[in-house]
């Protein structure tokens, strides 16, 4: 069993005659130093790998009411921002426990035809509001043209603490799933802080329509 | 033996038990295993109460928040109805509908929908009623807001509402069964507790049950009138 040891060191090590006790030693050091540096050798890239992949972070926009703003296949500009307590979507009155926030926004496609998946106010803690799915919300379903605006009003459900502070629209433009995948492009709009409304308050949604003279009006 | 002594500390020369407890190494060494062994036992929870294993899940009453994980529930009242839904009722192969109603405080940090496990009937119903068809204790199906009736509602964080978990039941006599006034006997259902955990397949974390429940005594009450079907002449219009 000492064979391949011996024969080992003698190749990496040439020892003169007559110094035969100490091999072994030397074999197992060189061993354990050659272990090592094969450790490090495998292990620093291996460590490192998940970063040398195409990266599925998503890359964030960001930009304040009225800015055309650029995020993957949209483009996305804020008009205006309402509250109410009651909201009037068209087909219902729907009440709330909180407030309606009422996003009156403009949107295009950059290159090809495209559709917001996911529209959400975070607020100044962290936590994100998704796109009420009580009203309608049409222009979040519809697929708009490059360059070619539309217009219309989102509206999201927010509890009264929200607007303690600044609130930032974001617009997710691919599936969003928290658990597997992240979303490839976002944009981020700084609302600012948005005033409470007075009690019975109506707000009301604006349909989905071209807007005149595209993003150059 | 005497390699392993040595001379104790002037102040514990001076005291004769401090001096037989300290005065040599191995004391020293055995004294500290023990106050480790002590401190170790505390800091584990080793001393806390004594909880028999056949104590059984925490319970908790009508009406008191429950921490879930997700969802703050507060399980207030159960019914059996026909008034809801009532044209969804022959497709379940069900004669009426029994209803939860619960309080749900969304404690995440995102929108979320009342998780579908988030209350378990019990095996046995009261009053002879079985769940029909395909339907599942730990499975109710629709969810609806008691605000509006939407279904399946998108709760936001830190907005409270009350839901409506409706299961598909029989009645042991649908014939002549009168469910205007609703039942008088309490049910007890599970409320499960869940952790924010990462997830060993496919990545990523997400909320999972972490098999704890709290068992609560359910109220009978009367029908949310929000998710009542609305007058046939109405709906007509």
């Amino acid at each position: 069993m000492t064979e391949p040891a011996a024969a080992t060191t003698a190749v990496v090590h040439p020892e003169p005659e007559g110094a035969s006790a100490p091999r072994p030693r030397r074999a197992d050091r060189a061993a354990t130093v050659v272990l090592l540096v094969l450790a490090v050798v495998v292990g620093a890239p291996v460590a490192r790998v998940d970063t040398w992949w195409p990266t599925l972070t998503p890359t964030t926009t960001r930009g304040d009411v009225g800015d055309v703003v650029t995020a993957g296949p949209l483009r996305v500009r804020v008009d205006d921002v309402r509250t109410g307590t009651t909201l009037e979507d068209g087909y219902d009155t729907l009440t709330t426990g909180g407030v309606w926030v009422a996003v009156d926004l403009a949107v295009s496609a950059s290159t090809r035809e495209a559709s917001i998946d996911t529209l959400e106010l975070r607020d100044a803690a962290g936590r994100d509001h998704e796109a009420s799915q009580r009203a309608g919300n049409r222009i979040l379903s519809r697929y708009v043209d490059p360059d070619v605006p539309e217009a219309g009003t989102v509206v999201v459900e927010v509890p009264e603490r929200a607007l303690d502070g600044d609130l930032v629209l974001r617009v997710l433009t691919e599936h969003q799933d928290a658990d597997l995948d992240r979303p490839q492009a976002i944009a981020e709009i700084d609302l600012g802080r948005v005033e409470a409304p007075a009690a019975g308050t109506v707000v009301e949604v604006v349909g989905p329509a071209l807007v005149p003279g595209g993003w150059d009006a | 033996m005497r390699a392993v002594t040595t001379t104790a500390p002037r102040a514990a020369r001076d005291v004769p038990l401090v001096r037989a407890v300290v005065g040599t190494w191995p004391r020293r060494v055995a004294l500290g295993v023990v106050v480790g062994v002590v401190a170790g036992t505390v800091a584990a929870g080793g001393l806390a109460r004594h909880v028999a294993a056949d104590a059984g899940p925490a319970r908790a009453v009508a009406g008191e928040a429950v921490a879930t994980g997700p969802f703050d529930v507060t399980v207030r009242s159960w019914t059996v109805t026909d008034a809801v839904r009532a044209d969804d009722l022959e497709g379940a192969g069900a004669d009426a509908w029994l209803v939860v109603v619960v309080g749900a405080d969304n404690a995440d940090r995102e929108s979320r929908r009342l998780d579908r496990t988030a209350v378990t009937l019990p095996d046995a119903l009261p009053g002879g009623l079985a769940l029909a068809g395909d339907a599942e204790p730990d499975r109710p199906d629709p969810t609806l807001l008691v605000r509006d009736a939407s279904a399946y509602p998108l709760l936001q964080p830190g907005l409270p509402e009350d839901v409506a978990l409706l299961w598909p039941v029989t009645l042991p006599d649908a014939e002549g069964a009168d469910l205007d006034g609703g039942p008088d006997e309490p049910l007890t259902v599970t409320v499960p507790e869940f952790r924010y955990r990462d997830m060993t397949v496919g990545g990523g974390r997400r909320w999972a049950e972490t098999g704890d429940v709290v068992l609560v005594d359910v109220p009978p009450g009367d029908v949310p009138p929000g998710i009542v079907d609305p007058p046939e002449d109405e709906e007509d219009w």
